[in-house]
């Protein structure tokens, strides 16, 4: 049986002479297509490729693009009943990566035919489902994906983005400031509550995770001995999809503004059903990305956070963890403020020197504030509000639980340093050159901050990064 | 974590490095805090009460030392009371 010639377009013809033959066959015949042009309707997706030794890099390069979609290792007499030129991955174009020996980045489209609307679940069990274990390969990563146009339009996308969030919560022109609370373990629900009113009431504007019980206590007390909007991330995250909608349904009861869910542990479907609940409720969603390092530290293996992230955009969810680059986890500078461009703008072009491997067009889609957390203190405030700016979440948990006077004076230490550093970089100071001395000025008159500056000296991190960008050679 | 895992550990890593000339050293526990995961306070440099007045009178020299309140010690800012840095 052979494809139907004359009736297809020139570029995605398949070649006749293949027809149909029983046995193993070359990938590159029909799905490394250099000359295709790229539709504003296909998917498109960047994945680095390392052969095993000895495997032609050009029947690698195509078997990405097959063995993800219409194709396998052999001909089956059913691929004559379906258009396999309509509906078949392409390799359309490749690229050797700088200083890396027989590796590769390769650029893949997929038809936007094949995915059904509205959910993830189905896009990566197809895109990266099963061919992450293929022999050929010693180590793949997927590093970078358009999404089109016509398929972000049918996703629901965070459900407030970061205006509607501040005004929900009535603060602007300023990050906002969180905590997790520790002991993770062993503390009763009432002293829990305690923890986290001490936090609240110091000046924070949100804490973290786990516990219902006590917790709204906690906000509504700080609230109103504050005169500020409050939140507690109570942890949606659970075993099973109805426990999780049971739980969000005693957050809302409970009346407190937001709750949380580890994305990835808990999965995609059930983030979507939970985020689909929150918006329909009127509830903030905070997403910890847990697990995220099982997938994203190897620069050769896995998947890029950037692709998670930009999952994680469209199903929906109003924060998420992005790393800090200046606190304890590893991460490079121009690569976390590439995806957090991802997160909350609404066109980002591409920017190899800052990992974007494809223009992205959100239209309009909210955005998603990015959180900064672990190991980050007093001294970074200034670093973390220069390179996150305004539209971000900083958590300071053992630097605000570790202040020696307490919680309340933790959470105050944090707070007069952030409103020091963001009016003076409102009155047009440096805060790269400047921002230790406008911490020691802050704390002539806070000696909670000044304590804080007493625990936590300058701190170098060096970790050499495990996931850096491949500069040009 | 106690105190003699964290002995033991630091020991076996000292050996596989004295096996191995060419491979650094490695250390499992803070070298600020030697794994106490606190120091001595830097105030009052552990007499747990003020040297001299601070803050324009507010903490007085001779009352309960105005960073640790009398502990003596603070929580080590090099590893947040985690004990340790890093391997390798």
């Amino acid at each position: 049986m052979s494809c139907r010639e004359g009736l297809m377009s020139p570029q995605t013809e398949t070649k006749a002479s293949v027809g149909f033959k029983v046995g193993v066959k070359e990938y590159k015949l029909t799905y490394y297509t250099p000359e295709y042009a790229v539709k504003d309707t296909d998917i498109l997706e960047a994945f680095q490729v390392t052969p095993q030794p000895g495997v032609p890099p050009e029947e690698v390069r195509a078997a990405v693009a097959v063995e993800s979609f219409t194709g396998t290792w052999t001909t089956v007499w059913a691929d004559g009943l379906t258009s396999l030129d309509r509906y078949k991955g392409r390799c359309y174009h490749i690229e050797p990566v700088p200083r890396e020996e027989d590796q590769y980045i390769c650029y893949v489209a997929y038809p936007l035919d094949i995915f059904e609307e509205g959910f993830v679940t189905n896009m990566f069990t197809s895109i990266v489902g099963n061919l992450f274990g293929f022999k050929a390969l010693r180590a793949l990563r997927l590093e970078d994906l358009r999404i089109p146009i016509a398929y972000i339009k049918t996703f629901q996308g965070p459900h407030h983005g970061i205006q509607v969030e501040r005004d929900k919560l009535n603060k602007y022109g300023h990050p906002l400031l969180g905590c997790i609370i520790k002991p993770k373990l062993g503390l009763s629900a009432k002293n829990y509550g305690r923890a986290v009113y001490e936090c609240l009431r110091g000046g924070l504007d949100f804490t973290k995770d786990d516990r219902f019980l006590f917790c709204a206590e906690a906000i509504y007390k700080s609230q109103a001995e504050t005169g500020e909007i409050k939140g507690h991330y109570l942890n949606a995250t659970v075993g099973t999809c109805e426990e999780i909608i049971k739980r969000v349904v005693c957050a809302r009861e409970l009346g407190v503004p937001t709750v949380m869910h580890d994305y990835l542990i808990g999965g995609f479907t059930a983030n979507t059903s939970l985020a689909h609940y929150c918006r329909d409720n009127g509830l903030l969603l905070h997403i910890h990305r847990a697990m995220h390092v099982v997938i994203d530290r190897q620069k050769n293996h896995g998947m890029h956070f950037r692709v998670l992230a930009k999952a994680l955009r469209m199903f929906g969810g109003d924060h998420i963890h992005a790393g800090t680059v200046v606190g304890k986890l590893e991460g490079e500078k121009d690569i976390t403020l590439g995806f957090v461009d991802l997160l909350r703008d609404d066109f980002i072009e591409k920017d190899r020197s800052r990992g974007i491997y494809f223009t992205q067009d959100w239209v309009s889609m909210p955005g998603v504030l990015p959180v900064a957390s672990e190991g980050i203190h007093v001294w970074h405030m200034p670093a973390l509000i220069e390179i996150f700016g305004d539209d971000s979440v900083l958590q300071f948990g053992g630097g605000t639980l570790g202040h020696p006077w307490g919680n309340a004076p933790g959470a105050v230490a944090n707070r007069v340093d952030l409103e020091a550093c963001v009016q003076a970089r409102n009155e047009g100071r440096d805060l790269a050159c400047e921002g230790n001395e406008i911490i020691r000025e802050a704390s002539k008159w806070s000696p909670e901050l000044t304590a804080a500056c007493e625990v936590w000296k300058a701190i170098k991190f060096e970790f050499d990064a495990v996931d850096k960008l491949d500069k040009p050679a | 974590m106690n105190m003699e895992l964290i002995h033991l550990l630091s020991w076996i890593f000292s050996i596989a490095a004295e096996k191995n000339q060419s491979t650094k050293p490695t250390s499992i526990v803070c070298a600020d805090c030697e794994g106490n995961g606190a120091k001595q306070c830097s105030q009052c440099k552990g007499t747990g009460v003020n040297l001299v007045d601070h803050f324009n009178g507010q903490f007085k020299a001779g009352g309960l030392c105005w960073l640790c309140r009398g502990k003596r010690e603070i929580l080590c800012g090099n590893c947040n009371g985690w004990i340790y840095e890093h391997l390798g």
